[in-house]
């Protein structure tokens, strides 16, 4: 088990490194991330900074947060792009394909997750935050990080997984991260739509990994919810995420090697 | 160059229809994207908030002049938007050695399968304005889709073209998409403070969404050279920067690193 855990670890970590290997490539991708937080600021200012559910400053750090989370997220040409080429290879390893999956797929999301918190301590503030929100954000957010990116990596590990024995499925990756980016709350608060459709939403999963984040981050508390309510909410997310990923596998797996390898 | 864009269109076609799978689940997906996020950003914006109702012919044409602009180039000339990476793996040689236009033959040289699904969705669109705007709306915002369409290909060579200059001219390609991608799809034309207003006038979104759209609303002949005006300089523009980075690129030596 320890052997097992420390392989795990430098694997995780091998794959923490691979992240600085491309930084100046990336670096004019990193320079969407302020601009979309301007922009949809501006597009909820125009229509829902009426209702006064949140301070232009509050509405700018809590985008930031939720494209903060989104950026990083159902990438599985980013992140996944390796593994899926390595299953062949993984059948014939001791380790197991899902083990060595996740790890390199939750150290690579969470140090893109955690780049970015530090772009947007540097960032965020000039587009119009207070710099003591962007920081109680980012703080908050270093809290909740851990689990919600758990969930990222088991939703991105099932599509490569599905990837494997169907090829379509990366038309599906884009309208996937559309029902969060929509529906979810990452172009702005839930809190902000009407009834019925502010219930319909919150009450769906979607609402948990970034409207109900970049709540918290912004106002301290959840809502609607209590602290102890939101993480149960997300630790039966996670097992049946965890349980589908499973499935997923033995499906591939199962083609595979009936597909001949 | 007619003949050889036909050609090389109902190759990609052929090819696309070869694997109807993969076209349909192409087509479907983006076509699902598309509505997920008209109908999120319609629940954010409009649902139950009547005092934006009248905004709402704007908003949709906008997002259906977007969706068919984008659909019709990265459906027929998909190597377009590719076309920074092509020259940074050296994909253009081969096309060099012709003498056929190298950027024509770049942009004829893929076709997005799911950008199908964009047309149709932007159609269907632009089809539903027809119901809560007059029949003269729907047919401007079928032509400024086609402006819309010069536009996208005039940005694309402008961001590809960077590749001749930079070193990571993919990456600064992506940024230049993006941008305008965000600042067109939005309706930013009417939702930023007229403080800040000119600043879009410094984007390639002026001609791509700003300035055709503003022919869209209001039906002046001056709006719409403007917007023509607007696409002109911006395809004129790119031309001449890809021109100048290829006369760059043909005449670097090969002894040496290039720069």
């Amino acid at each position: 088990m320890v052997e097992t855990l420390k392989f795990y670890s430098k694997y995780s970590f091998f794959h923490v490194l691979e992240q600085f290997e491309g930084m100046t490539s990336t670096l004019a991708f990193y320079l969407t991330f302020p601009f979309y937080v301007w922009v949809l600021t501006w597009m909820w200012n125009y229509f829902n900074s009426y209702q006064g559910n949140f301070s232009r400053s509050e509405v700018i750090t809590y985008v930031a947060v939720t494209e903060l989370l989104f950026f990083s997220f159902l990438r599985p040409g980013r992140f996944g792009g390796k593994a899926q080429s390595d299953f062949s290879i993984a059948l014939a390893r001791p380790r197991h394909w899902l083990g060595m999956t996740f790890s390199s797929l939750f150290a690579q999301i969470l140090t893109n997750r955690l780049l970015y918190c530090a772009i947007a301590l540097l960032l965020i503030p000039p587009v119009g935050a207070t710099l003591r929100g962007v920081v109680d954000a980012v703080g908050r957010l270093l809290v909740l990080l851990p689990l919600v990116t758990i969930i990222a990596v088991l939703v991105t590990c099932l599509f490569v997984s599905a990837k494997l024995f169907w090829e379509q499925t990366e038309h599906f990756v884009l309208p996937m991260g559309k029902i969060f980016l929509a529906l979810g709350g990452v172009v702005g608060p839930l809190a902000d739509f009407t009834e019925p459709w502010r219930s319909l939403l919150v009450a769906l999963p979607s609402s948990d990994w970034f409207f109900q984040v970049g709540y918290f981050c912004v106002k301290g508390h959840f809502f609607g919810l209590t602290f102890l309510e939101w993480t149960l909410r997300i630790s039966l997310q996670i097992v049946a995420l965890f349980s589908l990923n499973v499935f997923f596998y033995l499906v591939a797996k199962r083609h595979h090697q009936s597909y001949g390898g | 160059m007619i003949r050889l864009a036909r050609a090389a269109i109902r190759a990609n076609l052929d090819a696309q229809f070869a694997t109807p799978v993969n076209l349909l689940a192409g087509a479907f997906g983006m076509i699902l994207n598309n509505t997920l996020m008209l109908a999120g950003l319609w629940m954010m914006l409009f649902a139950g908030k009547p005092q934006h109702n009248a905004m709402l012919p704007y908003f949709l044409s906008i997002q259906g002049v977007m969706a068919l602009g984008w659909g019709l180039v990265n459906f027929f000339f998909g190597g377009f938007r590719q076309l920074a990476t092509l020259i940074e793996e050296g994909q253009l040689e081969p096309l060099l050695a012709t003498p056929r236009s190298p950027l024509l033959l770049a942009g004829l040289s893929r076709s997005d399968v799911s950008a199908f699904g964009d047309i149709v969705q932007g159609f269907l669109v632009i089809a539903f304005v027809g119901w809560i705007a007059p029949l003269d709306y729907v047919l401007r915002s079928l032509l400024v889709a086609l402006i819309a369409a010069l536009g996208w290909i005039g940005l694309f060579t402008l961001a590809g073209a960077t590749a001749f200059f930079f070193a990571r001219g993919s990456s600064i390609a992506q940024f230049l998409i993006e941008m305008t991608l965000g600042l067109s799809v939005y309706p930013t034309g009417k939702m930023l403070g007229p403080d800040i207003r000119w600043i879009l006038y410094f984007t390639p979104a002026v001609a791509i969404g700003v300035l055709p759209m503003e022919y869209v609303e209001r039906a002046g002949i001056s709006d719409f050279l403007f917007a023509i005006a607007a696409v002109g300089v911006l395809v004129a523009g790119a031309a001449g920067l890809f021109k100048l980075g290829l006369r760059r690129y043909q005449t670097v030596s090969y002894v040496g690193p290039r720069s």
